[in-house]
């Protein structure tokens, strides 16, 4: 039998009391996403009703910005990454 | 140029004037205006060193904005093998199948990403008067205009 050699991901170490806290997940405002497009990636990525994607939109349209998701740092990442797949800036925020 | 929709749940564009072609053609260039990996990087930018983004996140964001392109540069040239573009009326069709609609639509997100980008056209139902732009950033709004309107119809026949 041939050994076999898997990759070694390096991955920096999360400091625990990083992943323990609370994260938020901030969808951005910007002059090019359609609005109906906002209301249904959140609906995609969030499993979010079109009631509430479309409310959250609406925030994120008015007020510049919207708190879409909060919880654990590494399925806030996830989520930041399926946005950005969508090409909607997105960012982590740590909860207060 | 004409929009329709297909039996399978696509579209269809229907190509009327040469300048139809230019116009399909233009989408890959305004995308990837200034290097394809500048959207992945912008949308990264706020993300801290934590997040690893910059070495494992943009590097895919790159590879699946260039496949969305590719999809459209594909499709555009499909359409035209099948007619004489010597011709002066060089009619013909591009079908957008509902399977590549996501693909088109993040296509014409990007070249508008980088064409606002560019040019800093704000909210364009706030702009009036176009001759106070430049020849080169009237012609930059108008397609920007064209395919936002695309994505429209994307968004309201296409996809679910």
């Amino acid at each position: 039998m041939v050994p076999i050699d898997f990759p070694i991901i390096k991955k920096k170490a999360k400091q625990s009391t990083e992943l323990d806290s609370s994260w938020n997940v901030v969808v951005f405002d910007d002059p090019v996403n359609l609005m109906e497009y906002v209301s249904k990636v959140l609906q995609k990525v969030f499993g979010y009703s079109k009631a509430k994607a479309e409310d959250l939109m609406m925030t994120v349209h008015g007020t510049g910005k919207a708190l879409v998701w909060s919880g654990a740092r590494e399925r806030a990442e996830l989520y930041v990454q399926q946005l950005h797949q969508y090409q909607l800036q997105a960012s982590l925020e740590k909860a207060e | 140029m004409r929009l329709m929709p297909t039996l399978e749940g696509g579209m269809r564009i229907e190509i009327e004037t040469p300048t139809d072609w230019l116009v399909l053609e233009q989408i890959a260039p305004d995308a990837l205006d200034g290097g394809n990996d500048r959207l992945p990087q912008r949308l990264g930018a706020l993300m801290d060193e934590q997040s690893d983004w910059e070495g494992v996140v943009i590097p895919e964001l790159k590879s699946f904005f260039t496949g969305q392109i590719s999809c459209v540069v594909e499709g555009v040239k499909r359409g035209q093998e099948a007619v004489d573009l010597g011709k002066e009326e060089a009619s013909g069709e591009v079908f957008i199948t509902k399977e590549d609609a996501d693909n088109w639509y993040g296509a014409l997100n990007q070249a508008r990403l980088a064409l606002e980008a560019r040019y800093k056209f704000g909210q364009s139902e706030e702009i009036e008067d176009l001759e106070e732009f430049g020849d080169d950033k009237r012609s930059a709004f108008v397609r920007n205009r064209f395919y936002s309107a695309l994505q429209g119809v994307l968004l309201e026949y296409v996809i679910d």
